[in-house]
C-alpha cells in the first residue's frame, strides 16, 4: 500500500495582494514608466541618458565577447542560405578584383583632378577633418531598434552629432557616444533630417530618410529648379550644419511637382547601405560656430530690410524658409542655427536621443 | 542554495539582459530579434500572478530601456502590462499543458511587441513605421513559445515555494 503524501497547501499567486491595493501597485508602476517617458522627452533626463551610456559601456566586453562566441553559428547559418549566392559573388568580386588591380594605377591622376574640381566647385568634403575607422556592431539588441553601434567612442574624439561616412557617403550621424562606443542614427530615419545642396543647380533643400531600403525625400526644392535622375545630391554645409559640406548623400531617382506649394518633391537614393556594413568611418567635425548678430553695429536709421535684420529675423522664424532656400548656400538659411530640422518643422536636439 | 528572492529575481533580470545584448542580438534575421525579457515579464505573469507580473515585468522593462534608444520608460509601461496581463491566465487551464503553455506565451509576448509599437508610434516615434511590425511580432512570438517552458522554470526557482509551476495543479 503505498502512503498518500499530502500536496502542499501551494497555489499560484497564493500570495497576491486584495484586488484593490494590487490595481493601486499597478497603477504606480504605470504611472512611473509614464514619468520616465515625459522625462526623457522633455530633456531633463540627463540621469536617464548617462545610465544608458553607462550601460552601453558595460555591455560592450560582453557583446564583443557574444560576437565572437555566436560567429562560427552566424557564419554556418549565412553559409546554409546563402551559398549559392555566396558563389556567384565570390565569382564577381575575383572578377572586380582583376579590374580594379588596372584602375589602380590610372586612380592616382584621376584623384588629382577630382579634388581640384570639387574644391573648383565647392565640394571638397572635409578634407582637413580627422577620421576615425570603426568596426559596426550588426546586432540589435531590440526588433524596433535601427541603430547601429560602432565600437569606437568617446576615447577616439567621437562626440554626439559627428557625421558618420561609409565607402559611398554619408551613412548617418552620432546619436550616443561612451567611452568606447558609440551609435549612429541612420540618415534613413525618419527622424533625421540633412541639409543638401542638388550639385548641379546648386538648389538647397532638406532631406528625411522613409526607412531602410527606401529613397530619401528631399524637399524645398524650388519648382523652376531642373533636377534630373541620376543628380548627385550632396550635404549643403551652410553655417551652422552638423555635416561639412560636400558629402554625398546620395543620387536623384525620382521627382514629383508640387504646383500648389511651389517646390518638388526630390527621391535620392542614399549611397551609403547600412546593411552588411562591417566598417565606417566617423569625420571628427565640429559645425562652425554661429556668430551671433550684434544690434550695435546698426544704426538706429537702417531700413527693416537691412541683412543684419534679415537674417536674425530668419534664424527665429522657420516659416520662411522658401526665401532662404531660393537663395542657396551664402543665403539666409545659411545662418539658422537649426536649419536642418527647422527647414521641415522638426525638433532639434534630437541627437542625445530617438 | 536558498536565496532571498529578490536577490534571485535581480539574478534572472541580468542573466536575461547579458543574454539579450551578447547572444541573442547577434543571432537576428535582417534585424529581428526574440525579446527574452519580454519573456521573463510574461513568465513572472504566468507563474506568480498579476502582482508580481507587474513588478518584474516593469523591471524588465527598465532592463531594456537602459540598452536601447526609444524613449526611456516605453518599455517599462510594456513590460509591466504584458506582466500584468500575462498574470490573469495564471493557474489557469491556458497555461497547464506545455502546448497551451506555448501558444499562451506566444500571444502575449506578441501582444507586448504589438502594445510597444503602437504607443510608440503614439508618443511620436516616427522611425518606428518603417518598422516591419509583423516580422517582429512573429519572431517575438515564436521565440516565445520555445521558451515558455524554461522561461516558467526559472521563474518558478525565482519567486520561491509560495508558486505552484504552471503544469501541475495545486
Amino acid at each position: 500500500m503505498t502512503a498518500v503524501r499530502p500536496r502542499p497547501a501551494r497555489t499560484t499567486g497564493s500570495s497576491e495582494p486584495p484586488r484593490g491595493r494590487r490595481r493601486l501597485r499597478i497603477a504606480a508602476l504605470v504611472a512611473t514608466a509614464i514619468v520616465l517617458i515625459t522625462l526623457d522627452f522633455r530633456g531633463s533626463g540627463g540621469i536617464l541618458g548617462t545610465a544608458r551610456d553607462a550601460t552601453l559601456e558595460v555591455l560592450a566586453p560582453v557583446r564583443s565577447a557574444g560576437g565572437w562566441l555566436t560567429s562560427p553559428l552566424r557564419s554556418a547559418w549565412r553559409g546554409i542560405t546563402d551559398y549559392e549566392d555566396l558563389a556567384d559573388e565570390n565569382a564577381a568580386l575575383r572578377e572586380e578584383l582583376a579590374s580594379a588591380q588596372e584602375d589602380v594605377l590610372a586612380a592616382g591622376e584621376l584623384q588629382r583632378e577630382l579634388d581640384a574640381l570639387l574644391t573648383e566647385n565647392g565640394l571638397n568634403a572635409a578634407p582637413d577633418v580627422r577620421r576615425v575607422v570603426a568596426r559596426v556592431v550588426q546586432a540589435p539588441v531590440s526588433s524596433f531598434e535601427r541603430t547601429l553601434e560602432l565600437d569606437r567612442g568617446g576615447n577616439d574624439g567621437i562626440a554626439v552629432g559627428m557625421p558618420v561616412v561609409s565607402g559611398g557617403g554619408l551613412m548617418g550621424r552620432i546619436s550616443q557616444v561612451s567611452p568606447s562606443r558609440s551609435r549612429v542614427q541612420l540618415i534613413t530615419d525618419p527622424e533625421v533630417s540633412v541639409g543638401v545642396r542638388l550639385v548641379r543647380s546648386g538648389d538647397v533643400g532638406a532631406s528625411r530618410g522613409q526607412g531602410p531600403d527606401r529613397p530619401l525625400e528631399v524637399d524645398l526644392i524650388s519648382l523652376e529648379t531642373p533636377v534630373l535622375p541620376g543628380e548627385s545630391v550632396v550635404t549643403s554645409g551652410i553655417q551652422g550644419s552638423q555635416y561639412p559640406e560636400g558629402l554625398l548623400v546620395g543620387t536623384v531617382v525620382d521627382v514629383d511637382a508640387l504646383p500648389i506649394a511651389d517646390s518638388q518633391v526630390v527621391m535620392v537614393r542614399p549611397a551609403a547601405a547600412a546593411d552588411g556594413l562591417r566598417f565606417a568611418t566617423v569625420l571628427l567635425f565640429e559645425p562652425e560656430p554661429i556668430p551671433v548678430p550684434t544690434t550695435t553695429a546698426v544704426p538706429s536709421t537702417t531700413p527693416a530690410t537691412a541683412p543684419t535684420e534679415q537674417t536674425s529675423t530668419t534664424a527665429t522664424d522657420p516659416t520662411s524658409p522658401d526665401t532662404s532656400v531660393a537663395d542657396p548656400p551664402t543665403g539666409l538659411v545659411g545662418d539658422s542655427p537649426l536649419v536642418e530640422d527647422d527647414l521641415l518643422g522638426g525638433t532639434p536636439g534630437q541627437e542625445s536621443g530617438p | 542554495m536558498n536565496l532571498p528572492v529578490p536577490l534571485k529575481l535581480v539574478m534572472v533580470l541580468v542573466t536575461a539582459a547579458l543574454l539579450q545584448a551578447g547572444i541573442v542580438s547577434w543571432l537576428n534575421v535582417g534585424g529581428y530579434v526574440p525579446d527574452l525579457l519580454l519573456v521573463v515579464a510574461v513568465a513572472a505573469g504566468v507563474v506568480g500572478g498579476v502582482d508580481r507580473g507587474a513588478l518584474i515585468g516593469f523591471g524588465a522593462g527598465l532592463c531594456t530601456d537602459l540598452m536601447v534608444t526609444t524613449p526611456f520608460g516605453l518599455w517599462a509601461l510594456v513590460g509591466c502590462l504584458t506582466g500584468a496581463a500575462a498574470g490573469y491566465v495564471s493557474g489557469t487551464s491556458l497555461v497547464r499543458s506545455p502546448t497551451n503553455r506555448a501558444m499562451t506565451f506566444a500571444v502575449a509576448v506578441g501582444a507586448g511587441l504589438l502594445a510597444f509599437a503602437v504607443l510608440a508610434r503614439l508618443v511620436g516615434q516616427a522611425s518606428l513605421g518603417t518598422i516591419d511590425l509583423p516580422l517582429a511580432v512573429v519572431t517575438g512570438a515564436v521565440a516565445a513559445g520555445i521558451l515558455s517552458r524554461i522561461a516558467s522554470r526559472v521563474l518558478t526557482w525565482a519567486l520561491g515555494p509560495d508558486v505552484v509551476p504552471p503544469g501541475r495543479v495545486p
